[in-house]
């Protein structure tokens, strides 16, 4: 409404303008004395005119600017710096130093006896984006081996993979990564066995793998352990406002319906593999913060305190309630189900 | 002191030639204008005449030099380049728009008069804008540039403001003040023949224009030949 408001406006104006133009120069004939207003008229025609085209001008220029930024206002180079030092003030200098610095754990015993052991439990580290020439949600750094040959995956750079995955579309600038070797039977195998894409980029271009997948809690699902040894805790971070919840379906704003177009594509994949898996629900957290946006990028050192102490009371809550016997025995029947399915189909 | 100058049209129908021929010559220049930004991409003049902040400013010339050594040089030269034609555009332009208030300048009584003769001088400011901008980025042009003070990045634009303002609102002011005199047929005959050569000028640009411009996936290419 705003917007037509203006334009509407913006075309009065030049209107009155022009039909004073032509008003002024048609009396001028007869009234000698309105010469000045008649050029006053047409100065302050030119004058409007060179305003829009300036606008105009302005506009277009933001929009290619923005353009040639990859669609993003904030270029992220403040933010990739600075979780690069994080990193080297960590010993985290190379892809190699991350892997190993993430799988480092301190020494695990199990109070219950388990088949599987604690041997193969490691720890590791993932970074989700979305990337968009080819079109797959992208785990760091697990797949690097798509960008990078074996030999050479430590020219990846590690604050890249988290600056990839927190590029919020038009908020922040896509992150790339260039001269990928397409050419290499290495890389040309990895894309087709891990993609099916028989054809890779020489360029990939990222953005939040929050798009895609904004609770990754199935990288956690290990289908080859049948009694968990321990719980997969998430947790989640609830921002939807009472409005949310709005069933009627004709009573959206434009705002509200393209969000809702977002949010489904943004939590279904996330969805169907809790669907699908339930007891996983089990141990997910929430920690409700509909009074906080999750663009606020300014937010208020009272802000992060209250939010803090919100995440505090909801670990404190779901601690008490969570249940790890009741836990471990459905995804134990869980996972019996599924191996029983598994051999039935393959017979 | 008269603040009016009386010129021919002629003299006008040559700096605007002038201005018209280096605006093309530095069209030429900027083809090579690209930095590397995760990926080669083209910039424009604007880019550093008009950066959202000093950081951006810094950003884009160290972009600049994120290319290979071979394609620095060839950006830094056309940049260079640009600069210092700049400063021959600057003489055909603003003197074309002191020139204009001038003709209409002397066209006018009263205050239009004095209003145009006024904006016809104040094209110096317009001038001694351009310069300083000129060798505030010849300054800014090398590897880690200093970001400028909050002070340096206000006065900047400041300067940008006053050289794109006072320029272009003479410019328009008197084509609007000449559309006036041509629908009262205050003119002689004369000036029609400069008329014609202001519009074969412009013709001749834009053909010019047409020819020597190309995509930027072509300049791109172009641009990243040769590379050692």
């Amino acid at each position: 409404m705003k917007v037509k408001k203006w334009i509407t406006g913006i075309v009065i104006i030049a209107f009155l303008l022009l039909a004073g133009d032509v008003t002024f120069v048609g009396l001028e004939h007869k009234i000698h004395s309105l010469t000045v207003f008649t050029k006053l008229f047409f100065v302050l025609t030119g004058f409007y005119f060179l305003l829009i085209a300036l606008a105009t001008f302005y506009s277009g220029r933001l929009f290619k600017r923005l353009k040639n930024s990859g669609y993003g206002i904030n270029p992220g180079n403040y933010f990739y710096d600075w979780i690069k030092q994080q990193l080297i003030a960590n010993d985290v200098h190379t892809v190699s130093d991350l892997n190993a610095k993430a799988s480092t754990l301190p020494e695990l015993h199990l109070r219950t006896n388990n088949p599987e052991g604690v041997a193969s439990l490691k720890g590791d580290v993932t970074f989700i984006a979305s990337e968009l020439v080819t079109q797959n949600k992208i785990q760091f750094p697990d797949m690097c081996f798509l960008f990078r040959t074996k030999d050479n995956i430590d020219s990846l750079q590690p604050a890249g993979f988290i600056r990839a995955s927190m590029s919020i579309p038009v908020f922040f600038e896509s992150y790339m990564i260039n001269d990928i070797p397409c050419t290499t039977d290495e890389i040309k195998n990895a894309w087709l066995n891990m993609m099916d894409e028989p054809d890779p980029p020489t360029t990939a271009r990222f953005v939040d793998g929050g798009m895609l997948s904004n609770f990754p809690i199935n990288i956690f699902y290990n289908p080859k352990v049948v009694t968990p040894r321990l719980p997969s805790f998430g947790i989640d971070l609830d921002d939807s406002k009472p409005d949310d919840a709005e069933k009627n379906a004709t009573a959206w704003s434009l705002v509200g319906y393209i969000g809702r177009m977002f949010n489904t594509i943004r939590y279904y994949y996330d969805k169907d593999f809790l669907l699908k898996n339930k007891v996983y629900e089990k141990g997910i957290g929430k920690i409700p913060l509909s009074d906080y946006n999750w663009l606020n990028f300014f937010l208020s050192d009272q802000d992060k305190i209250d939010m803090f102490v919100l995440g505090a009371k909801a670990a404190t809550k779901f601690l008490m309630e969570f249940n790890w016997d009741d836990y471990k025995n459905n995804r134990t029947m869980m996972q019996m189900a599924l191996n029983k399915e598994k051999a039935k189909a393959s017979d | 002191m008269h603040l009016v100058i009386y010129f021919n049209w002629m003299l006008f129908c040559i700096t605007f030639g002038l201005m018209l021929l280096i605006s093309i010559l530095m069209g030429l220049q900027s083809k090579n204008f690209f930095k590397m930004h995760m990926v080669v991409t083209k910039f424009s003049m604007l880019d550093l005449e008009f950066p959202a902040s000093a950081l951006e400013l810094v950003t884009l010339i160290n972009d600049i030099f994120k290319l290979p050594e071979t394609l620095v040089k060839k950006t830094i030269k056309a940049l260079k380049t640009q600069l210092w034609l700049d400063f021959l555009f600057m003489l055909a332009g603003y003197a074309s728009i002191f020139i204009l208030c001038m003709k209409v300048s002397a066209k006018m009584v009263s205050f239009g008069h004095g209003f145009f003769a006024v904006l016809a001088w104040v094209q110096i400011i317009s001038l001694v804008c351009n310069v300083i901008e000129n060798i505030y980025l010849f300054y800014k042009l090398h590897p880690d540039p200093v970001m400028s003070k909050p002070v340096i990045e206000k006065l900047y634009l400041m300067l940008e403001i006053c050289k794109w303002g006072i320029a272009l609102i003479a410019a328009v002011c008197c084509v609007a003040a000449l559309f006036y005199f041509w629908l009262r047929g205050i003119y002689s005959s004369d000036s029609l023949y400069y008329l014609l050569i202001v519009i074969a000028e412009i013709t001749v640009f834009l053909v010019l224009k047409k020819i020597t411009t190309k995509t930027e996936q072509h300049c791109l290419e172009e641009f990243q030949q040769n590379i050692q």
